[in-house]
């Protein structure tokens, strides 16, 4: 039975919200109504009854959304999916389901637990898989195993004909492939209510992962030593990255202000077959660093590290404890890596940004980026910007025409990210993490075209699940999420064909 | 000054005082109730309206809207006096598509045909103070539309000038806008999202409002859905909508592939006309006691019609029809009010390809083109066409509203 909350009910205020506390913008931006459907049944009828009501659906899996698509939605119906949660498989021997609803720390434990197999996500627990997978959902497995939406070989789907009518249909390679494909990186918010993701097979579960942590001292961090430590970052995804035997390792580089004393960078690391005794390929990427000798973790200890060696595990330690440059690596249970620490945490306001890279950084870049966290500015020191490794399997060329994602030739991925308490600090915060993004991608290393935005021949543009509003001022925006060989005008052709009316829309969903 | 000037700086003063007309210190179903009228189907009087669109036939106010590809949109305001225009003023608007007064402020609402504003997928609407003494428009405020209400291309203001409904042709979707006190719309209120599509494969894939009109003596609208091949009754004083509730009171299909474009309103509020723009057809409804749209009439046209007015004589509607690179045709229909039909009585070239709106102030017709306003004298005793001239050069003209 769907559960029908609306103004009046005491939960409205709480079910309202999404993570991102920005949202909605107002009371008055909230949805009307918000419908909590618990199978794909009650998710047909709630959509009938909405559209036939001549009312803006949106719809929440787990309710991350950076952006405003779903929780503002004035005198609308918010369709949350978030009690439609399954985990399972058709029969002994048939492809793998997984609901919209399921939460990823549960689809990594069903999926384990159930057939000993994973899914590269990401690693926030609590996000919804409804959003994460139809955007080309990525986490620490992907540089070896793909996008979460590369693995996806069918989706249930509900759309909406030119008539009103609700149509249930089963997508895969035989049925509205135009869909599946749309539907593999491009399915959130476009066009129609997915209810069910299918997997013909999935990868195995690694049975541990190598972790350690490279943490660099702000004090001594002048903009050459910076601009080196950045360089020899990107160098490594560059080249030595490539390489397929590097595909198991996996990096995170955090850059925060200077005031907060430190930034560093994650390491996450297993062999192909799901081991980590081999674990020369992280060394080698942890020598890589010697040269700026990275401070020991458990003196500064948690601010950077959201996984790491002060945790149980297998340790293995390497330099002079005494110089405070001793280098830990721990191996874990996979799994205890997986859901161990990626709770996201309470809802707060938030803003994000993103960017591709087919290269290393430039000069200019790491100017940028030292200039401004080492600035008084209350963004910096409010923000964070992540620096992920990328490429590996996901630049299979090949996956570009089958999927919804354009990116395959990136080696690292970045998350421009701010957070703050109340509505105060919206404005600053908004204009400051832009100005801070303009500026990086404002330069020679940026054809005169395309100034401002990370698109080029060094970049790759931007990542449709870290939304950010702010690319709609560039009228080339589906471009930089989209790319340019085609993708955007086929989505447009889908998005007519299965959605005529454009009932499922957002500022920045597939438009005529 | 005009006796028009007079008459709205009297009703100006009207609605500050005690006894203000309709809607202004009190919502409109309780004025209609405190008439004895109650329900959505409730009698105005017609004494009522005629003192709001009571004008002075030798001297008025028009504004005109144009737009292309040299022009991004102005307002021109124009005084028409003994059958010549002189331009007041001009204002820049982007894509003024529609405009439509307020019954009783010195208000004009005029709707942006754009599919972006700052950036986001919406269209808006332009509030503009007529400022009569010095002939001037003052923009006053620009009001946003909800997401993905594009290009609107239709504005009506309910009587009691509280509501302004506004047909999105591009985005498939009518918003109603409370307007406020001072007359600037507020966000919109009520949001309706169209979904349908038509028997054309390419012009109805989906829903598009294109013409919207409140009935003169009830609380209704009538829109026309030329995407959707139907008619969509409204009402706007319908408690905000849910899955069990909405404002759309009836949706009355035409016939398939046709695309009804425009309405045009009967002033006894008996009957419509309904212009066809992809199957040329004129459709004359009556309103059935219930307020159900009954189709009576129906009279296919060689050409698409582009606009339909009825003649200040009531009986006649007059329809435009573009005709490829030749010159636009105008025809006269005859309509009977009782049973609704029509009958084609006369056809009339005029110096102009594509004819966007009309209006009918006694015996002349107003008429703005694509190649500047025209007037067409009607005969005054048979009420067709007599002569028709070109009374102001402004090229691209696509909407136009009587002050």
């Amino acid at each position: 039975m769907t559960v029908v909350v609306n103004r009046k009910d005491p939960r409205f205020d709480t079910l309202k919200r999404g993570h991102n506390a920005r949202f909605p913008s107002s009371d008055a931006e909230a949805a009307d109504r918000i419908l909590l459907c618990s199978s794909p049944e009650e998710v047909a009828q709630a959509l009938h009854k909405v559209v036939a009501a001549g009312l803006r659906p949106t719809v929440r899996s787990g309710g991350h959304c950076y952006e405003d698509f779903v929780s503002n939605n004035p005198h609308g119906a918010l369709i949350d999916l978030s009690l439609y949660n399954t985990i399972g498989r058709d029969g002994e021997d048939g492809p793998y389901r997984v609901a919209p609803g399921a939460v990823l720390g549960d689809v990594y434990l069903a999926l384990y637990k159930r057939y000993d197999l994973t899914l590269p996500a990401g690693s926030c627990f609590m996000v919804g898989a409804g959003g994460h997978i139809s955007g080309g959902g990525y986490g620490f497995l992907s540089r070896l195993h793909g996008l979460t939406s590369d693995w996806v070989t069918g989706v249930d789907i509900l759309t909406v004909d030119g008539k009103a009518k609700v149509i249930e249909r089963r997508v895969d390679k035989d049925h509205d492939p135009d869909l599946l494909r749309a539907c593999r990186g491009a399915g959130n918010g476009n066009f129609g209510i997915i209810t069910s993701f299918c997997f013909d097979k999935l990868p195995p579960a690694p049975r541990e992962v190598a972790q350690a942590n490279l943490i660099f001292d702000w004090a001594t961090m002048t903009e050459d030593r910076f601009t080196k430590v950045l360089t020899a970052y990107g160098d490594y995804w560059e080249g030595r990255g490539k390489d397929r035997d590097t595909w198991g390792l996996f990096t995170l580089m955090d850059i925060t202000s200077k005031k907060r004393g430190h930034f560093g960078i994650y390491i996450q690391y297993c062999q192909p077959d799901g081991t980590a005794k081999d674990l020369s390929v992280l060394e080698e990427f942890l020598n890589r660093f010697d040269p700026f000798q990275p401070m020991l973790l458990q003196a500064h200890g948690s601010l950077i590290s959201r996984r790491g060696p002060s945790i149980a595990g297998r340790k293995i330690q390497k330099g002079e404890q005494s110089l405070n440059h001793v280098r830990e690596i721990t191996v874990r249970p996979a799994l205890d890596v997986t859901i161990g620490e990626g709770g996201s945490g309470s809802p707060t306001r938030g803003k994000y940004k993103s960017a591709y890279m087919k290269r290393t950084f430039t000069p200019a870049e790491a100017s940028t980026i030292y200039r401004f966290y080492t600035s008084d500015q209350i963004t910096a020191q409010n923000s964070v910007l992540s620096v992920d490794s990328y490429g590996g399997a996901i630049n299979r060329p090949e996956l570009a025409n089958e999927t919804a994602i354009a990116q395959r030739s990136s080696i690292m991925k970045l998350q421009w990210q701010c957070y703050w308490p109340d509505a105060s600090g919206d404005q600053i915060h908004i204009e400051q993490l832009d100005k801070f993004f303009t500026d990086a991608y404002t330069g020679s290393h940026v054809d005169a075209h395309h100034q401002g935005t990370p698109w080029g021949e060094r970049y790759e543009g931007c990542y449709m699940n870290y939304p950010d509003s702010d690319m709609l001022r560039y009228a080339y925006w589906p471009e930089l999420y989209y790319g340019h060989e085609g993708l955007y005008p086929f989505l447009q052709h889908v998005k007519k064909k299965y959605d005529p009316n454009n009932v499922f829309h957002s500022s920045m969903s597939v438009q005529e | 000054m005009s006796d028009f000037t007079d008459n709205n700086a009297a009703l100006s003063r009207n609605a500050e005082s005690s006894d203000a007309p309709i809607g202004s210190r009190v919502n409109r179903r309780a004025f209609l109730a405190g008439m004895g009228l109650g329900g959505a189907a409730i009698a105005l009087s017609p004494l009522h309206l005629g003192s709001v669109f009571e004008r002075n036939a030798e001297e008025f106010l028009l504004c005109v809207g144009s737009f292309g590809a040299a022009d991004a949109g102005t307002l021109h305001l124009l005084q028409i006096r003994r059958g010549k225009a002189r331009v007041l003023s001009t204002q820049l608007s982007e894509r003024p598509s529609a405009l439509v007064r307020h019954p009783f402020q010195s208000l004009l609402y005029v709707a942006n045909d754009v599919s972006l504003y700052r950036h986001l997928p919406r269209g808006t609407v332009e509030t503009f103070a007529v400022e009569r003494a010095t002939g001037t428009l003052e923009l006053v405020g620009r009001q946003p539309l909800s997401l993905s209400a594009t290009r609107p291309r239709s504005l009506a203001v309910s009587h009691d000038g509280r509501s302004l409904l506004v047909a999105a042709f591009g985005g498939g979707a009518y918003n109603v806008l409370t307007i406020d006190e001072s007359g600037l719309p507020s966000a919109p209120s009520t949001i309706l999202k169209q979904v349908g599509r038509g028997g054309h494969p390419t012009e109805q894939a989906s829903a598009h409002p294109s013409d919207i009109l409140f009935h003169p003596r009830t609380a209704l609208a009538i829109a026309a859905d030329y995407g959707a091949d139907r008619l969509d009754i409204l009402d706007p004083d319908c408690e905000q909508p849910d899955p069990d509730n909405t404002i759309v009171t009836d949706r009355i299909p035409c016939i398939g592939g046709s695309g009804p474009s425009k309405i045009a309103m009967h002033p006894d509020g008996e009957l419509f006309v309904v212009a066809h723009a992809l199957r040329p057809a004129l459709s004359a409804f009556r309103l059935s006691p219930e307020m159900k749209p009954v189709r009576v009439g129906y009279a296919s046209l060689n050409e698409a019609p582009t606009a339909i007015g009825f003649s200040s004589q009531k009986d006649f509607i007059f329809a435009a029809h573009k005709r490829g690179g030749r010159q636009a045709l105008l025809t006269a229909w005859k309509v009977d009010p009782q049973k609704g039909t029509l009958q084609g009585v006369s056809e009339t070239a005029l110096p102009a390809s594509e004819i966007a709106a009309m209006h009918a102030v006694d015996s002349t017709l107003w008429i703005a083109s694509d190649r500047g306003m025209i007037a067409v004298e009607l005969h005054p005793e048979t009420g067709t066409p007599r002569r028709s001239y070109r009374v102001s050069p402004i090229p691209d003209l696509r909407s136009m509203v009587l002050l």
